[in-house]
């Protein structure tokens, strides 16, 4: 599903984010992806969703190289990519519903089709009730599992979360990654980027580890 | 804190995940009307602004156009002139009636000229009388000041023919003064033509002002809409749906400020009407101000709403490409 083969990424600063990155993620795998902060884990997740390219290397989600995408092809390679974000990225001028709603409308989904969806998303992550509600009303817990029924809704092949417990407390943060697996469970393809080594102990899952740029660890 | 339920099998319609093709362009036609109509909404929910902004685009796109149309009726009542080919002779004031009597006769002869018009000098006091205002200081006078006038209208419009015609016609003992009017007409239309010049440099440089104005005002929008365009472009949204509501807001504009350019053109040119229906009467000509007309007022629309749409398109196109990865 997700493979990489040498990759190096350097910024136009000069900065190495990464360096010779190999491994391959299969569908429905659930991977964690750890490391100090500036180990190069926000890169690969860029990289992934090509909002950056890589300097060097290949990078191929479902067999497709991402170097052959150009500027068309990238909307179509994203809506097959849900996100989640560590400052979750609501928007606060518009409700939870729309917030959620707003994959959907990029994909061309009718709007009563829309709102099943979205509805259905409010529901598994448990916010049904606060469909009207603006995000910034919301706790921080909230806010973050807004954020993932947005990723989720649209049903990508892939989901990425970037520290999607970085603000939250230990309880929420296992809710959260409960929250992961179920979709995981469905065959959804997780790649999830935290450097709580607690938790990512707990959960026992593949572990990719980076250090200052390498990928020293796959276990 | 609400509690997270365990996992539900989703609704049978919310595990498709493909969406068909023809779902996607009745899709895409409604987010043509949404989108209108939100950009609508969002205009008319700051009216004053987007009156001022409407306002100052009217009004940078009806002075060109007015100034156009001034030319174009200038250009038509000079037409009108060039036609006729008329040369006027003012006959000498000692000559009697019998004398002016048997000159128009021999004129009447000659088989270069079209037409021969007298207007003797007690015709012509008459007229100048009316449409001059100076009846008074022409009553107190005890002679007849003005001298019997022909106009002849000659059959060769060529201009050296009509110079040569002059020439003869002024050799002739009872003509004092034989006029062309095309020797002014020509000067007149020199300057017409400089002024055109004017005109066009002028309509560019508001065409300029139009783009500026209207791409200053979706370049603000962007910036209010920055976080939107982002996690919008990171979900997989095309440029194309990224830019829609502002070339939606730029067309508006141009749809818009056309609309008020074209009344103010309307207006000004209804004023002026009865005014240069008066000057006409003076010159006996019988002259009507045009207006835009059909063709004026579509060209008029399709020039603001191409600088409207063109103006959003630069303003989004230049954020939209700092977005590309590198």
């Amino acid at each position: 599903m997700i493979k990489f083969e040498h990759v190096s990424k350097k910024y136009a600063t000069g900065f190495e984010a990464i360096q010779d990155v190999s491994f391959a993620i299969n569908a429905g795998e659930l991977v964690f992806l750890t490391g100090h902060s500036g180990a190069g884990k926000s890169t690969i997740l860029k990289l992934i969703m090509l909002m950056e390219r890589a300097s060097s290397g290949s990078v191929q989600i479902e067999n497709k190289a991402l170097s052959q995408m150009g500027s068309k092809d990238i909307p179509l390679h994203r809506q097959q990519i849900g996100v989640v974000f560590q400052n979750h990225q609501l928007l606060s001028d518009r409700s939870v519903f729309d917030n959620i709603a707003l994959p959907l409308r990029i994909c061309g989904y009718d709007t009563v089709d829309a709102g099943r969806r979205v509805r259905a998303a409010l529901d598994k992550v448990g916010l049904l009730s606060r469909e009207k509600y603006n995000p910034k009303l919301l706790s921080t817990g909230e806010q973050q599992r807004v954020g993932i029924a947005r990723a989720i809704v649209h049903k990508p092949k892939i989901l990425l979360a970037d520290e999607p417990t970085g603000n939250l407390d230990p309880q929420l943060s296992a809710e959260v990654m409960t929250l992961f697996q179920q979709f995981n469970q469905v065959g959804t393809t997780v790649l999830v980027a935290s450097h709580d080594l607690n938790l990512i102990r707990r959960m026992n899952c593949r572990t990719l580890t980076l250090k200052e740029g390498r990928l020293v660890d796959d276990v | 804190m609400s509690k997270l339920k365990s996992p539900q099998p989703p609704l049978r319609g919310a595990m498709q995940h493909k969406v068909s093709a023809e779902d996607k362009r009745r899709r895409w036609l409604q987010h043509h009307q949404e989108v209108a109509k939100d950009c609508l909404r969002q205009l008319l929910g700051s009216p004053v602004s987007t009156f001022m902004t409407v306002l100052v685009l009217a009004v940078a796109l009806a002075l060109p156009s007015f100034l156009f149309t001034s030319l174009s009726n200038i250009t038509k009542l000079t037409d009108s002139w060039e036609s006729e080919n008329k040369i006027s002779l003012y006959l000498k004031l000692e000559l009697t009636e019998s004398e002016i009597d048997s000159f128009v006769q021999r004129l009447l002869l000659r088989n270069d000229l079209v037409a021969i018009d007298l207007i003797d000098s007690e015709q012509g006091l008459l007229e100048f009388k009316e449409f001059s205002g100076f009846s008074q200081v022409l009553d107190s006078l005890s002679e007849n000041p003005l001298p019997a006038v022909i106009s002849v209208l000659a059959k060769d419009n060529s201009e050296a023919g009509l110079a040569t015609l002059q020439q003869q016609l002024l050799a002739m003992a009872p003509v004092d003064e034989a006029l062309l009017d095309l020797g002014w007409l020509k000067r007149f239309k020199g300057f017409l033509l400089v002024i055109q010049r004017v005109v066009i440099t002028l309509s560019i440089l508001l065409a300029f002002a139009v783009l500026l104005i209207i791409g200053n005002t979706i370049r603000l929008n962007v910036e209010n809409s920055r976080d939107e365009i982002l996690v919008s472009k990171l979900m997989g949204a095309t440029n194309a749906w990224v830019r829609r509501p502002f070339l939606y807001t730029g067309i508006f504009y141009g749809v818009v400020a056309t609309a008020v350019a074209w009344l103010i053109i309307e207006l000004a040119l209804m004023t002026m009407q009865t005014p240069v229906l008066q000057l006409a009467q003076l010159y006996q000509t019988r002259f009507q101000l045009t207006g835009l007309g059909a063709l004026g007022s579509c060209i008029l629309l399709i020039i603001g709403v191409s600088l409207g749409w063109l103006a959003a398109l630069l303003s989004v196109n230049k954020f939209l490409n700092k977005l590309e990865p590198k």
